[in-house]
């Protein structure tokens, strides 16, 4: 686990990563001991759960990724079934696209299971 | 008052002080509506010294300076208890209050309308909030008769007209704009999608518990959400007093299609940019 926080935090625009129970207790982490990212996290996933149960009402299915940019940083949550979340925090400057790769394919590694379909694909 | 019962009060502030904490709030109250000020700003001044985290000490404080006509000071602390409790509805409805007393209308009924947001049955902030927007009009209606101003103002922009420019989007599958209280104002997810509405306060709900979210906000406002199902992606985007939410297919780049909401939440909320605009 800690090696895939490390991996993905080789991603450009990558800040720290964590994986966090559904709790929001921190199971595994990688970041700057400057930054209080276990509080981060733990509202990350808060906010992160309110908006990945939009999912049905919307009509999108259950949320693999859910992305939560703001003026300057943007949160990266994943749901690992059975486990809790992998959050991951980045500058205003990071790109999506390859930052959900990396989580999805993180996350797909911690869980054992295969990711769904690439989503960044151009229409 | 005399001078026996400001000695009488001053006896009973120092036997107060040595009561547990979180209590100097409730005897400054009782001694608020006793109409012992005096008594009442020694015990408030003492607690929130002590306990400078306990908001509802601070609302307490805002009201003892707002009985003494101190509508500056009670405006300060009511914001610190805010600023400690930000979903504190009495704290909310109290800044309304406060802020009319200043002839601030236009901030005290967007301070009431968080004070009935997070709580619809505040009759307080109903009262206050009626009396705000019932002298809103008489005010505005002068200014409202230069035609000067009248074309200087921006020219207004639909919700229906953006949500339906979103919605002509290729690989856009439905747009819908909600007001911040979760209210569906124009568009849908799909043709004769029920759900709309249970959307739009499930949305307008996630959005209001990141904007609260005092670790996040590190990183500043809020701009937008976009949450990847098995069926598509959903952005959830910041439009001031509005949300613009849009279901994209999964396919699509999320890098074409938030510059087009982006732009319809400028046109919504007519800011210079996106996301600035976040509630006090």
């Amino acid at each position: 686990m800690r090696a895939n926080l490390e991996q993905l935090n080789m991603t450009p625009g990558i800040i720290g990563s964590l994986v966090v129970a559904f709790d929001g207790l921190v199971i595994e982490k990688d970041v700057a001991e400057s930054v209080d990212a276990p509080v981060m996290a733990a509202e990350a996933v808060q906010v992160a759960a309110c908006f990945s149960s939009l999912g049905d009402l919307s009509g999108i299915g259950d949320a693999d990724t859910c992305v939560l940019q703001a003026e300057r940083g943007i949160v990266f949550a994943v749901p690992l079934t059975g486990i809790g979340w992998l959050v991951a925090f980045g500058d205003a400057e990071a790109y999506v696209g390859p930052v959900r790769q990396a989580m999805r394919a993180a996350a797909a590694d911690i869980t054992g299971r295969v990711p769904l379909a690439e989503h960044d694909e151009e229409e | 008052m005399g001078p026996d019962r400001i000695t009488a009060g001053n006896t009973a502030v120092a036997d107060r002080r040595s009561a547990p904490v979180f209590s100097f709030a409730a005897t400054a109250e009782q001694y608020l509506a006793e109409d012992r000020l005096d008594a009442a700003r020694d015990v408030c001044l003492h607690g929130v010294t002590q306990s400078p985290g306990y908001a509802p000490g601070h609302i307490v404080m805002a009201k003892i300076h707002q009985e003494c006509g101190a509508h500056e000071a009670a405006e300060q602390s009511v914001r610190r208890a805010i600023q400690i409790d930000p979903m504190n509805s009495v704290a909310h409805a109290l800044l309304g209050q406060v802020l009319l007393l200043q002839g601030n209308r236009e901030a005290a009924a967007k301070a009431l309308d968080e004070a009935l947001f997070l709580c619809p049955a505040n009759p307080v902030a109903t009262e206050l909030l009626r009396r705000a927007k019932e002298q809103e009009p008489a005010e505005r209606a002068p200014a409202a008769a230069r035609p000067s101003e009248v074309v200087q103002q921006p020219q207004p922009v639909s919700d229906e007209e953006e949500a339906s420019a979103l919605r002509a989007m290729s690989g856009v599958d439905g747009a819908l704009v909600a007001t911040r209280q979760g209210l569906a104002s124009a568009g849908t997810m799909g043709e004769g999608n029920e759900n709309d509405e249970a959307l739009a306060a499930s949305a307008a709900t996630a959005m209001q518990t990141w904007k609260r979210s005092q670790a996040l906000g590190t990183f500043g406002a809020p701009r937008w959400a976009a949450v990847a199902g098995e069926r598509g992606q959903l952005v959830v985007a910041d439009a001031g007093g509005k949300l613009v939410l849009t279901r994209v297919a999964r396919r699509l780049r999320l890098g074409r299609v938030i510059p087009q909401v982006e732009t319809a939440c400028r046109n919504l909320s007519g800011r210079s940019e996106v996301g600035h605009a976040s509630e006090s």
